[in-house]
């Protein structure tokens, strides 16, 4: 190979023996390799420090030499700059040597004697790999540098709202993740916008800051929220592809597309305006406790073309605060075998450390936060949701799966705190979910019930809500609890609830069952 | 899951049931304690130990289930003791009032 004179390689040659030494740099700079020697390790750091590392692209370095070995200097070149080849030169049979030397970092080594052939080959390749591992550095640093940008983007922009604001993100790679966006938009007006571009590179960190610098901007000078979706999508479902025909000069496909939900609060008009395409549906929670998901959804913008964006508004009244999260949350959830409430009332409630512990090997970015919207409430004192699932009437069978289920879900949010009362709290779903499913569903896997399980750190207490299709009881359960004089007696699963919970209740005719039991501390 | 152990010398019959006693396992408990009962003869003992310290819950239909032990045992004129390590247990049985009926033996359960 032959290189441009003003660009020659530089090699660093070192070997106490004067004679191995001329050798080697002489069969170099016939190469056409610029060398610089040294005949010991002192000498080739000094050369190293004062020319600095990045001027060499190849360290040819003997093995055995006094005072200090070759293996000493691939150590400090290794720390000095890991991205530099070194070559180990060793006497015959040495083989532990060579092992050694591989191990500790060297990217080749030689076999005395040494041809110039094998010699021009080994070094040829040590500055090829060290030039590819200075551009993957240089790229990896240029990298970074977006994903920081990234995070500069993803800022809370209105600190008055933090105290009401909790948010955990946890991101695979450097860039081109899932995003999170607090802006304030007008008067007493706020964005929270949740993102997650397909891919996870810097074409998908462009997509997505492109998305949310649009979308502030057109928000802040009133556009809606579904004219600003409306206008992305159609961005990126045929602006940045070309035509089929292929009328478009370019034929580089973007091919991406974006899923996010975008929540407005305003507190003037008492509204919270909530639009979502392609995140798992929010979780909407109230002041009792109760909560539901977003009915109206719509498919990741770029998928296809949407005639008009519906938005569904609710009334901040009623409304405790929002749950917005990515897949990478409720598919890490599914990992570990528990509801996705437990996994994100964990995240949200831990230091980033215990976090860290809990999320080791997420499969995809994770992201998720909550929004107390009712700020006239302690949040503590808010109950704040475990487990949230809907189950369909044939699924009594799977009664125990689900048991564990709720089970691991407690432990994992509660830990310790539930002590033995967990048994109390899971025979008392049991027995209502078992109830729900065989009496409000008949069994039917067209009929769905809900289980809600809450906590309230503050009052120390947890919440359960189940509700079914049926047409209820119609009973007083106090009195039917009273009346049952024999064990065997109807509605014995009522009576254990009754009797473990603090308060248990029957509303909507008999179709919702709520109970609360203390918690051990 | 389940297993009995005669002892001539005190007369008595211990059943060990592993596990909760539950709507899905309730039925198969009850007949392997039937199998159990009918191959250790009565006249062989004066006492059945039925011991549930492995258990955590017994829902509604193993409350069931161990209210029919209990009416065959006293059937038959024997004693039964229950022994259960669980707190959450002994509050079903307490309010179902099965102490009334049978001997219950609750050591609560060690921390780890």
């Amino acid at each position: 190979m032959t290189y441009p004179q003003n660009n020659k390689p530089t090699i660093l040659a070192v070997d106490d023996d004067i004679s191995g030494l001329k050798y080697f740099s002489m069969s170099l700079r016939k190469m056409d390799f610029h060398v610089l020697s040294a005949t010991g390790v002192d000498e080739a750091q000094a050369i190293i420090l004062k020319k600095g590392i990045l001027q060499i692209d190849c360290v040819l370095t003997d093995f055995r030499m006094p005072v200090k070995s070759g293996l000493d200097l691939l150590d400090w070149v290794m720390r000095k700059d890991s991205s530099l080849s070194t070559i180990i030169v060793t006497a015959e049979g040495e083989k532990n040597l060579v092992r050694d030397s591989l191990r500790s970092g060297a990217s080749d080594y030689l076999e005395k004697p040494v041809s110039r052939q094998v010699l021009g080959g080994a070094i040829s390749r040590g500055v090829e790999r060290t030039i590819r591992n200075r551009q993957l550095l240089a790229t990896d640093q240029e990298v970074g540098a977006v994903g920081r940008m990234d995070q500069i983007f993803q800022a809370v922009r209105a600190p008055e709202i933090l105290p009401y604001f909790k948010c955990y993100y946890r991101p695979l790679y450097k860039v081109g993740g899932d995003f999170i966006n607090v802006l304030p938009i007008g008067d007493e007006r706020y964005l929270f916008l949740a993102g997650d571009v397909s891919g996870h590179d810097v074409r998908a960190a462009f997509v997505s800051a492109y998305f949310q610098g649009m979308m502030r901007g057109l928000l802040e000078h009133n556009t809606s929220l579904q004219d600003v979706l409306q206008l992305f999508n159609r961005i990126l479902g045929k602006e940045w592809v070309p035509d089929e025909d292929g009328s478009e000069s370019s034929d580089f496909r973007v091919q991406s597309s974006l899923a996010i939900c975008a929540a407005v609060v305003e507190y003037k008009s008492r509204k919270v305006h909530m639009i979502n395409c392609g995140i798992p549906p929010p979780w909407i929670s109230y002041r009792d406790g109760s909560c539901r998901r977003m009915t109206r959804n719509y498919s990741p913008l770029g998928w296809f073309p949407v005639e008009a964006f519906g938005i569904e508004s609710l009334s901040l009244d009623d409304l405790a605060g929002f749950y917005i999260c990515t897949d990478g949350l409720t598919d890490y959830a599914d990992y570990l075998r528990i509801d996705p409430f437990s996994l994100i009332y964990k995240l949200l409630s831990s230091s980033d450390e215990v976090c860290n512990r809990i999320v080791t090997q997420p499969p995809d970015d994770i992201l998720v936060m909550h929004y107390q919207v009712d700020q006239d409430s302690d949040l503590e004192n808010l109950y704040q949701p475990l487990i949230f699932e809907h189950y369909s009437g044939d699924e009594f069978k799977d009664i125990d799966r689900l048991q564990g289920i709720w089970r691991r879900s407690l432990q994992f949010a509660l830990s310790e705190e539930l002590g033995d009362k967990i048994y109390d709290v899971l025979l008392c779903c049991r027995e209502a979910v078992l109830n729900a499913l065989v009496y409000g569903c008949d069994k039917s896997p067209e009929k769905t019930c809900t289980i809600q399980v809450t906590v309230s750190q503050k009052l120390g207490r947890i919440g359960v809500r189940i509700d079914d299709p049926g047409h209820g009881h119609g009973f007083d359960i106090t009195e039917r609890v009273e009346k049952m004089k024999a064990l065997d007696g109807s509605h014995l699963g009522l009576a254990i609830i009754d009797n473990l919970c603090d308060k248990c209740s029957i509303e909507n005719d008999g179709t919702s069952l709520i109970f609360e039991l203390a918690m051990n501390n | 899951m389940i297993k009995g152990v005669l002892n001539r010398s005190k007369h008595n019959l211990t059943i060990t049931l592993k596990g909760d006693v539950l709507s899905t396992n309730a039925e198969e408990f009850s007949d392997n304690i039937n199998r159990i009962i009918k191959k250790n003869k009565p006249a062989n003992w004066d006492e059945l130990k039925l011991d549930l310290n492995s258990a955590r819950i017994i829902d509604s239909m193993g409350l069931n289930m161990i209210l029919n032990i209990v009416k065959q045992v006293q059937a038959a004129g024997k004693s039964m003791k229950i022994h259960i390590l669980s707190s959450s247990i002994q509050r079903v049985f307490l309010f179902s009032r099965l102490d009334k009926a049978v001997d219950i033996v609750f050591k609560k359960r060690r921390r780890r």
